[in-house]
């Protein structure tokens, strides 16, 4: 299958990588009651990586809504530094790099490099997010989360 | 000026040519056949390793570099597999997304295992000028049952 000069999936692929966008901005916001709405119901996350009190997977937007408004609750500022948004030829797929930057409630200053991969459905919205993240960064500052 | 023949390939025919380069490349290295495998590689490419630690470099730069690297590792292992591997083009038609799931057996009876995510960037040859690889810096190692 092609997608080369196909104006429908070039549509999606900019649809998607402006949900991104809308993902990383509301994210910085903090605004997790509107983040979620960009996912789908029957979403799944998993987190190859994830250590200590971090799940490896979840499923369903209860489960994801849930741990971020958890995690934002953990910072007061958050804000990433670099973001880099790349379609793949699929045009329901987007991989995407970015660098978070948390100031913690409890002090200190989180920093990460992360990459994923984001699948979404036919209405635009996040079916699958597959996160990686340097889990030594992480499991240093988890604590503080929470 | 990019040569016209380059010019000439589609961008289909790109990324068909780019993701069999990868397909090979898991294979060569499967076989630890280094001397073939650095040949997929242009003169000046780097690999950038964000979550690298202890001896393993964040950045590797050059092809003479890469093959040292990699004939080293390739030596460290009696077996190597990478089933599972996933290749996805991106739209760009030199940047290829692969997810690989290595497990190695080591000298020793060690079996190394973890999984791999990277973007591979080819030139307008179909040579992998860059690659970006991330893995897990606390990959699971475990005493294997295998004797002998």
């Amino acid at each position: 299958m092609t997608h080369d000069d196909n104006p429908a999936a070039e549509q999606r692929r900019n649809r998607n990588v402006e949900a991104l966008r809308t993902y990383f901005r509301l994210l910085e916001q903090q605004d997790i009651d509107a983040w979620i709405t960009l996912w789908a119901d029957n979403c799944a996350m998993v987190v190859p990586y994830a250590s200590g009190d971090l799940p490896s997977a979840l499923s369903g937007k209860s489960e994801i809504h849930a741990l971020y408004k958890n995690i934002a609750a953990g910072f007061t500022r958050l804000e990433f530094t670099h973001i880099e948004l790349h379609p793949l030829h699929d045009p329901d797929k987007v991989f995407a790099r970015w660098n978070p930057r948390c100031e913690l409630v409890g002090g200190g200053v989180y920093t990460n490099e992360s990459v994923g991969l984001f699948e979404f459905d036919d209405d635009g919205l996040i079916r699958h997010f597959s996160e990686y993240f340097n889990p030594a960064g992480f499991v240093e500052n988890y604590e503080t989360f929470s | 000026m990019i040569m016209g023949h380059v010019r000439s390939m589609s961008n289909d025919a790109r990324r068909i040519r780019n993701m069999e380069t990868l397909q090979t490349y898991f294979r060569l290295l499967e076989g630890r056949n280094i001397d073939a495998w650095i040949t997929l590689w242009a003169e000046d490419c780097s690999i950038i390793a964000p979550y690298a630690t202890g001896d393993i470099p964040k950045m590797i730069n050059g092809k003479s570099s890469v093959y040292s690297f990699y004939r080293e590792q390739a030596a460290s292992y009696v077996a190597l597999r990478f089933a599972g591997t996933e290749i996805y083009p991106f739209h760009d038609p030199d940047k290829v997304l692969a997810r690989w799931y290595p497990r190695g057996e080591l000298h020793g009876g060690y079996i190394y295992t973890n999984e791999n995510i990277g973007v591979f960037e080819f030139n307008g040859e179909g040579s992998i000028t860059r690659f970006f690889e991330y893995f897990n810096p606390v990959g699971v190692l475990e005493k294997s049952n295998i004797s002998g």
